[in-house]
């Protein structure tokens, strides 16, 4: 066949990639820029922790006793904030810019999940370890805590892990929902999801209201303890991972 | 020369938001291995057409095959497939080093070399986080990824946004050269048609949503002609004509037709009438009925 010009020729050339190394090449963008992914969240936490420091020394400064109650240290939660964040800021510029690269949306959104995945772990990991390094210098000498509160790094090593990458699970689908719905329907998205989560939320606080079922509720908040809400967090962290993909699925790099 | 299989085959396609008919009962094939020129006012649906073809958005009805197959979440058609668009964004910190490091895990084709010599032709700061680049700049990153990419089907929506004339030239030069050794399928949209005339081997003009015009570029540029003489005799020549465009000064008439056979053409000289030939640019204000200062304006 004469026919066939150069320029079928050179499509035929190019070999199409697997699936695993196009949702590779995803994770791989997510970590172009390794400071915002990397970097930039420790050096906060680092500033975080250089303000509790002082805080702690100064007490113990003036009272000389051991520090009570820091255990209820809420310091880290910026780090699982900043995971929702990113997600949502991924979902809007690097969708584009990875659509712009001829990416389907299907491998943006698994090589993304892929990415945020490995940073929940390597993040994990680091949490823990200092979490153990408090406890073995039982708080800095001065029963200071930060990375072992009482939410994330308590209890056994399994249960410090799953609290942790659970937590950065559903912070990171969280995001990843929110920035998927408003790439696909912009802000009026944003204000019907935002909607139908305040609706779920009210129609339980009704619910324990009328029932009169409070001091359950908080009960069942000591027993499972954080471990516990995070397993069950697990539940719409699953449901937000499946509906963003969907709803990506169908999004537009429309400006 | 028989046809070689389209590399774009839209059929009946149709796009509306809302209430605009963006693109309205669009059919279209393109052949490989030409530069074609896409070519309409702002609106006309050129980077719809282009979103849809690279399944970055959906059609509302009609069919779209690249390669033969369904573009939309393929990936055997979008690898091979580059879309250049003046819209472009990019992530919040990123700089051109980071563009030029990723493009190449979505390009099986791309040339390093090429991009670091586009880079210095285009004087391109790559350290400079792309919010600070100029308008120019930020084209130039566009127009690299582009070119580089030598993906066998290229779309540059309006690239060269904010480049300099001398910036455009290299662009143009650069494609030009690129395509002769590497040849492969080019679709370029732009409303500085003179500028890429010489560029062009085949024209689709859109209009108001609709293909008004896709024919080789010699044949649009010879289907039509103005023919120029005193007004009566030219009115006379024009008797039964569609006529393109009408203007005159005192006794004279400059009036641009349709396409003149050879017979038309003697008849004319005959008559005593000048024929001159029209640009690929006149010939799109023309029949989208548009003011020459719509295009190649805001260059």
């Amino acid at each position: 066949m004469t026919a066939v010009s150069a320029a079928t020729t050179v499509a035929d050339e190019i070999t199409v990639p697997g699936t695993a190394k196009r949702i590779w090449s995803i994770v791989r963008l997510q970590y172009a820029n390794r400071f915002s992914m990397l970097a930039l969240p420790w050096i906060i936490i680092g500033i975080v922790f250089l303000v509790n420091m002082i805080i702690w020394i100064s007490i113990y400064a003036s009272t000389h006793e051991q520090l009570t109650g820091t255990e209820w240290s809420g310091a880290t939660a910026y780090i699982y904030v900043y995971i929702g964040i990113a997600a949502v800021q991924a979902m809007n510029l690097t969708f584009r810019f990875a659509l712009g690269l001829s990416a389907t949306r299907r491998d943006y959104y698994l090589g993304t999940s892929l990415a945020f995945i490995i940073q929940a772990a390597l993040f994990t990991i680091v949490l823990t370890v200092l979490s153990y390094v408090e406890d073995l210098t039982h708080g800095y000498g001065i029963s200071a805590h930060m990375f072992s509160n009482v939410y994330f790094g308590t209890g056994p090593l399994w249960e410090r892990l799953f609290s942790t990458f659970g937590a950065f699970l559903f912070c990171f689908f969280l995001g990843a929902i929110a920035g998927s719905v408003f790439v696909r329907w912009q802000a009026n998205g944003l204000y019907a999801l935002g909607a139908i989560v305040a609706l779920i939320v009210a129609a339980a606080v009704a619910t324990a209201t009328l029932t009169g079922s409070w001091p359950a509720v908080g009960t069942w908040f000591l027993d499972v303890r954080a471990v516990g809400v995070v397993a069950w967090l697990l539940i719409p962290t699953a449901v937000a991972a499946v509906v963003g993909f969907f709803v990506l699925r169908r999004a537009t790099a429309r400006a | 020369m028989t046809h070689a299989t389209p590399v774009v085959e839209v059929n009946g396609l149709t796009k509306r938001f809302g209430n605009v008919v963006a693109l309205d009962d669009v059919t279209l094939s393109v052949q490989p291995g030409a530069i074609t020129g896409l070519l309409g006012r702002n609106g006309a649906g050129k980077t719809t057409l282009m979103q849809t073809i690279t399944g970055q958005d959906f059609a509302t009805s009609g069919d779209v095959r690249v390669f033969g197959e369904h573009p939309v979440e393929n990936a055997r058609v979008l690898s091979r497939v580059s879309f250049i668009k003046e819209s472009q964004k990019y992530p919040d910190e990123f700089r051109p080093k980071h563009v030029f490091r990723c493009a190449p895990w979505f390009y099986e084709n791309w040339d390093a070399e090429f991009a670091d010599r586009l880079i210095d032709d285009f004087q391109l700061p790559v350290n400079r986080r792309i919010k600070k680049l100029s308008r120019g700049q930020l084209s130039a990153v566009g127009v690299i990824v582009g070119l580089a990419a030598r993906t066998p089907l290229t779309f540059f929506d309006e690239p060269y946004l904010g480049l300099d004339a001398v910036a455009r030239q290299i662009f143009y030069d650069r494609l030009l050269a690129d395509y002769a050794e590497h040849p492969r399928t080019v679709i370029l949209s732009t409303h500085l048609i003179d500028e890429v005339a010489n560029l062009l081997e085949h024209v689709v003009v859109i209009d108001k949503g609709r293909i008004i015009m896709d024919e080789s570029a010699e044949t649009a540029r010879d289907s039509a002609t103005t023919i120029v003489g005193p007004r009566s005799a030219v009115e006379a020549f024009i008797a039964d004509r569609t006529v393109l465009h009408r203007e005159g000064i005192g006794g004279l008439a400059s009036v641009t037709v349709d396409r003149l056979d050879a017979d038309e053409r003697r008849d004319a000289a005959a008559a005593g009438l000048e024929l001159a030939p029209v640009s690929l640019q006149q010939l799109i204000v023309r029949r989208t009925n548009s003011t020459t200062t719509e295009f190649g304006a805001d260059s």
